[in-house]
């Protein structure tokens, strides 16, 4: 029922645009209440432009960012609800890009696979060697967030704050590295 | 990362900040700078204004024709500095002044084409000498451009395409008029081939990468 609700235009009018300017004046309780104030709104509005629940959470935590990165654009006689769903919008759009483009359960299917057992048993000794050599093939980033992923087990929620990334975009890396090795491997002998 | 653990970090990261001046200011600034930028620019390009300058500059024609591409490259970089702040929709207001600037463009365009179809001189066309002024027009409007986008990547666009748009219509049509003034060739083929046509270009591309350069 929370996400039929319909945002309190008087606090959109009124309440946020002062909360703003009070935390770009470095207010840290009017910034927290207007972040709290504004997340539930950000979910609801992305459920609507949103199919999958399993980025939803991803795609508001970038946009929390992106207000935080964007917050000296707002001046506070402007409305401040066409600035927040300007950014939401706008970034809900990159993600409906970035993620349908890449097709989001084949990226959600081979992160949860690690080559970690491979790595225990010493008859693969060859394999390993391979699986090695085509993580050389990676970026360097791209291959630490590999090894932290899928041979030192790492959750995404790690490597994300290890690396100051969103676990959206964590999960889109490991893919493309994933990709990257796999069609190495297939073009050294692997089917 | 929790959304909760999220809103706590950024929280912790706040520091105060300056908003964004407004558009008007900017604006003000980029042209003020770009302008000095050509000035400056004038005495080591084709050894300063051109040689007719007190004169042409008595001709209503001239002058109108300056004064209406010089307001669409204030109403581009208005529109420009305008939508560096994120937005839900475009305004009306900013839709119009990037519909007048592009008018004002297309009407020039179509004056310079009807001048050269009725003249039915095509002496300027397979003169490749005018590669100068495409040349000029380049390095004129190289101090502006970049300046133009360094203050738009202080913002944060939320249409990319039409910020990249704007801001090379606003440029091209400052170096348009600073062109106007260095080059003495009234021959509107020769504008048309070398001064409109580079303009064009580099409007094409500013499309194109305000969508890399503004993305943040």
């Amino acid at each position: 029922m929370d996400l039929l609700k319909v945002p309190d235009k008087e606090k959109m009018r009124k309440h946020w645009p002062d909360l703003m300017a009070r935390a770009q004046a470095g207010d840290i309780a009017a910034y927290k209440e207007l972040l709290n104030e504004i997340t539930p709104i950000l979910r609801r509005f992305m459920a609507r432009k949103l199919f999958s629940q399993d980025i939803l959470e991803d795609i508001v935590q970038e946009t929390l960012l992106a207000v935080h990165t964007a917050r000296h654009t707002y001046r506070p006689e402007d409305p401040f609800d066409r600035w927040l769903f300007g950014i939401a919008r706008h970034k809900a759009l990159d993600a409906m890009r970035r993620y349908y483009r890449q097709g989001v359960h084949e990226i959600l299917v081979d992160t949860d696979e690690t080559f970690s057992h491979l790595l225990a048993n010493d008859k693969n000794e060859g394999i390993v060697q391979d699986i090695k050599q085509a993580l050389d093939q990676l970026p360097e980033k791209q291959r630490k967030i590999v090894i932290m992923a899928k041979l030192e087990g790492h959750s995404l929620a790690d490597i994300a704050v290890t690396y100051g990334m969103t676990e959206a975009a964590v999960r889109v890396t490991v893919h493309r590295a994933y990709k990257t090795m796999k069609l190495w491997l297939v073009n050294n002998g692997y089917e | 990362m929790d959304t909760n653990d999220l809103v706590s970090k950024l929280v912790k990261d706040l520091k105060p900040i300056e908003p964004l001046p407004a558009p008007q200011c900017c604006g003000m600034k980029w042209a003020i700078g770009s302008m000095l930028s050509m000035m400056a620019l004038f005495p080591l390009l084709a050894n300063g204004l051109r040689h007719d300058i007190y004169v042409i500059y008595t001709q209503p024609q001239f002058l109108l024709e300056l004064g209406s591409v010089f307001l669409a490259g204030t109403l581009a970089g208005l529109s420009a500095f305008i939508l560096r702040v994120p937005q839900l929709k475009i305004s009306l207001k900013t839709k119009m002044m990037i519909f007048i600037a592009t008018t004002i463009w297309t009407i020039e365009i179509v004056r310079l084409l009807g001048l050269e179809f009725s003249s039915h001189d095509t002496e300027a066309v397979i003169d490749l000498a005018g590669h100068e002024c495409a040349l000029h027009l380049s390095i004129l409007m190289a101090f502006p451009v970049i300046f133009i986008f360094y203050l738009l990547k202080k913002g944060a666009s939320t249409h990319l395409t039409w910020s990249g748009y704007t801001a090379l219509l606003a440029t091209i049509s400052y170096t348009y008029v600073a062109m106007r003034l260095l080059c003495p060739i009234d021959d509107a083929a020769h504008l048309l081939l070398w001064h409109v046509s580079p303009a064009i270009f580099y409007a094409a591309i500013g499309t194109f990468a305000g969508k890399f350069f503004l993305k943040w």
